[in-house]
């Protein structure tokens, strides 16, 4: 039972204890799940994902002999040591790919090497199941194996090793599951490891200098962390499914990644105790064999057996890139100590390294090598180069291959910036007598270190002629080149005979140097080569292109010199030019498949020369320009740098209009490109062609602003250059504002600069004198337009300043003055001085005190001593302005009447009506000013204003001013409708119009003078507006109805809202009816004041005075509710028509008519109404009117009017003479039933206005009739200041009323053109002036202008 | 509108339409390479090296490849880490430098095989022998690739052949 039981112990104490060891690592791993409350790609979902991610291989290390098993990095980041299966240890320059040691291990198969710390000694180990130590010496010669140190000794294969922070000690980890700390310098154990179950495979030291702790991995999938100090394994890790490969500690030592054979790579947190990441895909099936992060931790590279390496992102876990490259399984992977770069090493015998990639072309190492090659540069360093270089040249042992170098090396240390001139004689010496491969560098060094001038050329002189007599190519070569770069002037006669020679030279090249080296001569030294000019001719001739087109250098500057000698050429350059578009040249002159660009764009730069002011030659060339335009469509910046050079020529040579067009094209092709060097040179372009032609600017008006406010300075400047050659009378200040707003900036930086220094004394002395004197030289003349500031800046020299100080004192200016004091007193207390302004201090940071707080004490003290207090100025001016308001409150009452009927009257004197000028004019305006500022009260940006309306005002007014105030809100709120994108578009179009203005047209620009340009061709409104409106314009005058036509029908977007104002009031009728003639303008108050003087005298406010007039009308109409204009004939609906107002009326007859607008006449219609209920019979209607042609039409005689019926009869009036008002009078007898004959008197006023018709021209048309005529009157005008664009509102305004027709506005500029009916035309040219409309008109009639400007003082005043 | 800033840089007339002088430098200022087709003295050069550097180092990438600088239009062009830079009077055509530039490059490359600011670090004088056979004094002399590079490989290829008997000559001195 015993024996049974003990026997039976054994095997359940087994079970017992695996089971419970089971449970007990389910219970741990539960502990640890507990721990896990969020996986890591959650938590870094917030994270930025990473961006394009691009490495290349920059070197490829060859020469093991058999795949590659280990590598590491030297600290310097430059070394790798690699090992291989061969047996090989190899210690590589990564820049060089130079091996700069190599060791061969007595077994195959050395899995392990690894640098140490200091970089002076590489271990390595594998299969002997040691572990060696290196010492790497400089001494390339020793043998290394002889100091070979075994240090570790392990029963199996050394699988991984790496030293601590320190050479002396070494970490191995081995096949027989062991890991061990080694004592480099005894061979001692320090301590062993032992806790894998199966071999170690891979281990890795915490990144931190006191971490001693260490991580392994082996073939027992566990991963363990070890304390060296207690050799303890303090932390495991068993969650993958195969042996683990790879272990790499994160960058902060707080977890480490490993890699297996299962295919994934983890993530493991030493303080969550836990796999925190898998790097894994399903296509992935083959093991990760390496791993390390990037220097961030960001990234982790993995190397696989399917000869990949896939980098991971650490935090997402997602791939972010697969990189190739082996052509065998990787099998070791490390990122160099700075991160830059890492190396792979594979299977297929190679080590890579592989770096990020910089955007373009030249691949580029400079991240790893540039703190590598720093010491170049360095200054001590730098000395002693110099120094033992001095030594060297000295030294009579040097030979000429060691000159060379020590050459080479001085051309360097002057790049630098070091002087080397002790180096230049034995530059020329080096060119003198040594073989072919030092005279290269030697010619080199002579062309770097000597300008033309040196005198230690004249040395070189014999060696360059020595040289061009030799038979060595090169060497002939070599002295070409010196020749055509740097010369003394004085030799050129002694080496000119030679280098002719070389003109007929068998080779090309030479004949091209020499070429070169003669358009070297002729530029130093033009009369020296002055005998050989018909060689130049030959080497044009010459059948390389290359010597031709060499031989064009000379030829332009010839050509550029003296045109008219070459005249003869012109046929030979455009028969080559043919050529080469052509496609004749041998295909190695192509450069991106155009054919030898240079060679074109020298012969279109001689094209220009030779075409210009030439008619002749220019034509020989239209055909190839033509052809080269053609050709060149390939979007290609060579292309376009052709089209460039010809778009310049095109414009330079005589003009061919076809060619122009091309030209223009291509420019735009430039301009609106995207690409932003291209705009340039279109810009460019653009400001070289507007010198010929100004309207070209015109079509990129939008793109030209939008360089103005470009944020690089270049294109900046390059506009503003354009807008300065676009620049005219209209224009110029926009210009000129734009370009100060330029300078600020440059000035800022230039006082900066000033103040500050840069760090040359001399230089800063020399601009700072400099400054002073331009200065003062500003100051002593006219100083009133100066900044402020300018003052601020004179610190220095003292005398100058009280030399200036009285002459300022006596300025006129207060200001001036009162810094002129200012500065008195500080120059003669330099302590103030320097505190106020401390010298050298940059000069914006001298602060001011703006709020004066110093001051508070004495304004306290002022305060309580019973001083008013401080009003700024501008609640004084509210202030002001109220009392103002107040004293004015008498007027207010009946202010828009007295003022209109006074204008009125005024206008009913025959002096006035027989024609306006001069006094009168002014009258007027005054009148209209008056009118404008009682309207100013009213009316505020907002609408109606009623804080400024006076409370005695009449009630009916009140109530109006209600309904306006309403209107007004509306207004308000459709003001605000307005997308607000639109906004900058529209500041920029205003900004456009008001830069080109005046130019386009550029006839009628000539012709109109400087001042008065009409605008150009430029017009965002399509056309069919304007064309449309004199319709619309026109049918505005048919009564109510007509409101909603003129918002739709009109052209101005900018009018719109003020056009639509009228639809909008439609509140009580009495007060529609007065707000309709308010907004109606002068034909509806015409007609008011037709009614009115029907009872003539009675001359009341103007108000009651309509009202009056329109009780009737609407009794009437309602006595006859169908519309009076129905009963108009077919014919006349359709044209444009005032509102029917009634004439006069007795019990039996009621009259009303209608004024129809025809193009040639005005027709007036008079409706005679029989009121009666019995017929009327023998109506006859007579008209008479002075001034006017009259023509009854029909319907003068009415045989019998039947009860409650219309008759209609017509009178076609036509104005020959202008006057701003005709009255007409005229009797209507009829037969009452009784046979009594009554006659009933009517009459009634008709303006100009009624005999305006909008005259439609174009602004070519416009420019020409501007000129034609004569007669012509300035005047100015009040604008409609309100508005959101007061200019379009006041055309508006006026084109509502008078039927004018708005040719075009630019800008603050409108155009506008009417005619007399269909006789006299009028032309208007309307400016804004501040707050006013100034306005010229020109007409052919005398005095029709007065009557037009009369009519729109009058429209605006009631408006 | 423009100024001449020093006297001894207005001293010499620009009458020439050529290119003023090259300048390659990195991204962190180092001058690699320079190329003065005008005679100035050595402090000019230095001074306008440090203006130029400095202010093509401040552009942004987006911005465009001219620039004004005193009288002279500055085309520079970015390569990598190396920023190749050509002064041009202002009447020159921009874009042709730009291409003339680009060219240079092209050669670079082609010699060099993928070229590196390295490359032209460590064999400058290469660079330099490239550049004189493109550009000569300031104007394109050869613009075809293959005919430039010919004449650096006979040129190379002589120095070879010139070196191997010389060294062979040397050992039988030594010996």
């Amino acid at each position: 039972m015993a024996a049974q039981e003990v026997t039976a112990q054994p095997g359940d104490t087994l079970t017992t204890l695996k089971t419970e060891s089971e449970s007990l690592k389910t219970k741990l791993l539960d502990e640890r799940a507990k721990l896990h409350d969020v996986e890591l790609h959650q938590v870094a979902e917030k994270v930025e994902a990473l961006g394009q991610f691009v490495m290349k291989t920059r070197r490829t290390l060859k020469g093991h002999g058999n795949k590659v098993l280990c590598m590491d990095w030297c600290k310097d980041k430059r070394r790798i040591v690699s090992s291989s299966q061969d047996g090989k240890v190899i210690v590589w320059d990564a820049f060089t790919t130079n091996k700069e040691h190599a060791v061969t291990m007595p077994c195959t198969w050395v899995m392990a090497c690894a640098y140490a710390p200091s970089g002076c000694a590489v271990a390595c180990g594998g299969l002997d199941n040691k572990c060696s130590v290196y010492p790497l010496s400089l001494d390339k010669n020793e043998n290394l194996a002889a100091k070979k140190k075994s240090v570790a000794m392990h029963t199996n294969y050394l699988s991984a090793c790496c030293f601590t922070n320190s050479d002396m000690q070494i970490l191995t980890s081995s096949g027989d599951g062991t890991c061990a700390l080694w004592d480099v310098e005894s061979g001692q154990m320090l301590q062993s490891f032992h806790g894998h179950a199966a071999d170690v495979l891979c281990l890795d030291l915490a990144p931190s200098e006191t971490g001693n702790t260490f991580v392994s991995g082996g073939c027992d999938k566990k991963a363990c962390v070890w304390d060296m100090r207690t050799g303890q394994c303090v932390q495991s890790f068993e969650t993958h499914d195969s042996d683990i490969n790879s272990v790499r500690y994160y960058p902060s030592g707080d977890a480490f990644a490993s890699g297996s054979d299962d295919a994934t790579c983890r993530l493991y947190d030493l303080r969550a105790d836990r796999e925190v990441a898998i790097y894994s895909k399903e296509s992935i099936i083959f093991g990760a064999s390496s791993v390390d992060f990037s220097l961030s931790g960001r990234l982790l590279f993995g190397g696989y057996n399917d000869y990949t390496i896939n980098v991971w992102d650490v935090l997402k876990g997602t791939r972010v890139s697969i990189l190739f490259g082996h052509e065998n399984r990787v099998s070791t992977l490390r990122v160099s100590p700075d991160g830059t770069a890492f190396c792979s090493g594979s299977w297929d015998h190679t080590l890579r390294v592989l770096g990020a990639s910089l955007e373009s072309k030249i691949s580029t190492d400079c991240n790893i090598v540039l703190s590598a090659v720093e010491f170049m540069e360095e200054e001590n360093l730098m000395k002693q180069e110099l120094s033992s270089m001095k030594e060297q040249v000295a030294s009579p042992n040097t030979t000429m291959k060691q000159m060379k170098e020590i050459m080479v090396r001085a051309m360097y240390c002057e790049m630098l910036g070091y002087d080397a001139s002790f180096t230049y004689i034995h530059a020329i010496k080096l060119a003198q007598q040594g073989g072919v491969l030092e005279k290269r560098v030697g010619y080199l060094a002579v062309s770097l270190f000597l300008s033309e001038g040196h005198e230690l050329l004249l040395l070189l002189v014999n060696t360059v002629l020595k040289d061009l007599q030799s038979t060595n190519l090169i060497e002939v070569c070599m002295a070409l080149t010196v020749v055509a770069q740097n010369f003394p002037k004085d030799m050129i006669p002694a080496v000119l005979p030679l280098v002719e020679d070389k003109l007929s030279h068998p080779k090309e090249i030479i004949r091209r140097k020499a070429v070169l080296a003669l358009y070297n001569f002729y530029l130093i030294a033009p009369n020296q080569v002055q005998h050989i000019h018909g060689k130049f001719r030959k080497a044009l001739c010459d059948k390389d292109p290359g010597v031709m087109t060499s031989s064009l250098h000379i030829y332009l500057q010839l050509i550029r010199e003296s045109p008219d000698d070459y005249k003869d050429l012109t046929g030979s350059f455009v028969a080559i030019l043919k050529q080469v578009v052509g496609g004749k040249l041998p295909i190695d002159f192509n450069y991106h498949n155009v054919p030898a660009p240079w060679l074109q764009i020298q012969l279109l730069r001689i094209f220009s020369l030779l075409g210009r002011d030439d008619q002749s030659a220019s034509e020989q060339m239209y055909e190839v320009l033509d052809e080269s335009l053609r050709r060149a469509e390939m979007n290609h910046n060579i292309t376009y740098a052709i089209l460039y050079e010809c778009v310049k020529t095109i414009y330079t040579i005589s003009p061919k209009a076809e060619l122009l067009d091309k030209a223009v094209r291509c420019i735009g092709n430039f301009v609106l490109s995207p690409k932003i060097n291209l705009k340039y040179l279109g810009l460019k372009a653009l400001t070289y062609v507007v010198q010929h032609d100004t309207k070209l600017a015109l079509q990129h008006q939008m793109t030209i602003i939008e360089c103005l406010d470009h944020s690089d300075f270049t294109i900046k400047r390059e506009t503003l250059e354009l807008l300065f050659r676009i620049t005219n009378a209209q224009n110029v200040t926009v210009i000129v504002e734009k370009m100060l707003d330029f300078l600020r900036d440059v000035v800022n930086n230039f006082l900066r600069l000033l103040a500050e220094g840069s760090n040359c004394k001399e230089d800063d002395d020399q601009l700072r004198l400099y400054a002073v004197d331009s200065y003062l030289n500003v100051l002593k003349g006219n100083c009133f337009h100066l900044p402020q500031h300018f003052l601020q800046l004179s610190e220095d020299q003292t005398d100058l300043i009280l030399d200036l100080l009285e002459n300022l004192s006596s300025s006129q200016n207060t200001v001036i003055r009162q810094q002129a004091q200012e500065l008195h007193h500080l120059s003669q207390d330099s302590q103030l001085h320097e505190w106020v302004l401390p010298r050298g201090a940059p000069w914006d940071s001298v602060e001011v005190d703006s709020s004066l707080s110093f001051l508070d004490g004495y304004v306290s003290e002022a305060l309580a001593a019973g001083a008013a207090p401080y009003k700024p100025p501008h609640q004084r001016q509210e202030e002001l302005s109220e009392e103002r308001a107040l004293s004015l409150e008498p007027y207010g009452f009946n202010l828009p009447v007295s003022l209109s009927s006074c204008s009125i009257t005024d206008r009913q004197s025959p002096t006035l009506s027989s024609g306006l000028s001069g006094n009168s004019a002014e009258l007027s305006q005054k009148a209209g000013t008056l009118i404008l500022e009682g309207v100013k009260r009213v009316w505020g940006k907002d609408g109606y204003l009623p804080q400024k309306e006076s409370t005695s005002e009449a009630a009916q007014v009140e109530e109006s001013a209600a309904a306006l105030q309403i209107y007004g809100q509306q207004g308000a709120e459709e003001r605000l409708e307005p997308p607000d994108q639109s906004q900058q578009t529209e500041d920029k179009q205003q900004l456009a119009s008001s830069l080109f203005v005046g130019l386009g047209a550029q006839s009628s620009t000539s012709l109109l003078g400087k001042s008065e340009a009409p605008p150009p061709r430029f017009r965002r409104k399509p056309r069919p507006h304007a064309s449309s409106s004199s319709s619309s314009g026109a049918s505005e005058r048919s009564s109510e109805s007509s409101h909603s036509s003129r918002s739709t029908a009109d052209s101005f977007h900018y009018g719109n809202l003020l056009e639509e104002e009228p639809t909008t009031i439609k509140p009580s009728s009495d007060v529609t009816k007065h707000n309709h003639i308010r907004a109606n303008g002068p034909e509806q108050n015409k007609d008011a004041d037709v009614a009115v003087e029907t009872d003539r005298g009675v001359n009341t406010s103007h108000i009651l005075g309509s009202d009056m007039v329109l009780v009737r009308p609407n009794t009437i109409q309602d006595k006859y509710p169908a519309d009076l204009t129905e009963l108009l004939p077919a014919d006349l609906k359709e044209l444009p028509r005032s509102d029917v107002i009634s004439l006069t009326s007795d019990p039996s007859l009621y009259l009303s008519s209608c004024r129809v607008f025809r193009d040639e006449s005005l027709l007036l219609v008079i409706f005679i109404s029989n009121c009666t209920d019995t017929a009327i019979t023998d109506v006859a209607v007579q008209l008479t009117c002075e001034g006017l042609e009259t023509v009854s039409l029909r319907g003068n005689v009415i045989g019998s009017l039947e009860s409650s019926s219309v008759s209609v009869c017509h009178y076609a009036l036509m104005m020959k003479d202008p006057q701003t008002n005709v009255s007409f009078t005229g009797t209507v007898s009829h037969q009452t039933q009784a046979g009594q004959t009554n006659s009933l008197m009517f009459s009634g006023t008709l303006c100009t206005a009624d005999f305006i018709r909008p005259l439609v021209v174009t602004t070519e048309e416009y420019g020409k009739l501007w000129l034609s005529f004569s007669h012509d009157v300035k005047q100015n005008l009040k604008l409609l200041t309100d508005a959101e664009d007061p200019l379009r509102a006041t055309l508006n305004a006026l084109k509502e009323t008078l039927q004018l027709h708005v040719v075009d506005v630019i800008g603050s500029e409108g155009l506008v053109a009417c005619s007399l009916l269909s006789s006299a035309p009028c032309l208007l040219h309307c400016r804004v002036n501040g707050t006013a409309l100034a306005v010229w008109l020109r007409s052919p009639l005398p005095a029709l202008p007065d009557c037009i400007l009369y009519h729109c003082q009058k429209t605006l005043a009631e408006l | 509108m423009r100024k001449k800033s020093t006297a001894a840089y207005s001293a010499y007339i620009y009458k020439i339409e050529k290119m003023q002088f090259m300048l390659l430098f990195s991204r962190q200022g180092k001058l690699r390479l320079q190329k003065w087709y005008v005679p100035l003295s050595d402090k000019e050069k230095k001074k306008i090296t440090r203006e130029l550097v400095q202010t093509v180092l401040a552009r942004k990438p987006k911005m465009c490849s001219f620039l004004e600088w005193r009288d002279l239009k500055i085309v520079y062009k970015r390569y990598a880490s190396l920023y190749f830079c050509c002064a041009i009077e202002d009447q020159d055509n921009e874009l042709i430098t730009l291409e003339i530039i680009h060219r240079y490059v092209e050669l670079l490359d082609k010699y060099f095989g993928s070229v590196c600011e390295l490359d032209i670090i460590f064999n400058f004088e290469k660079a330099y022998f490239i550049l004189d056979e493109f550009l000569l004094g300031g104007e394109a002399q050869e613009t075809s690739k293959k005919n430039v590079l010919k004449a650096i490989e006979q040129a190379d290829l002589l120095q070879e052949e010139a070196e191997t008997p010389r060294s062979v000559l040397e050992e039988i001195g030594l010996t």
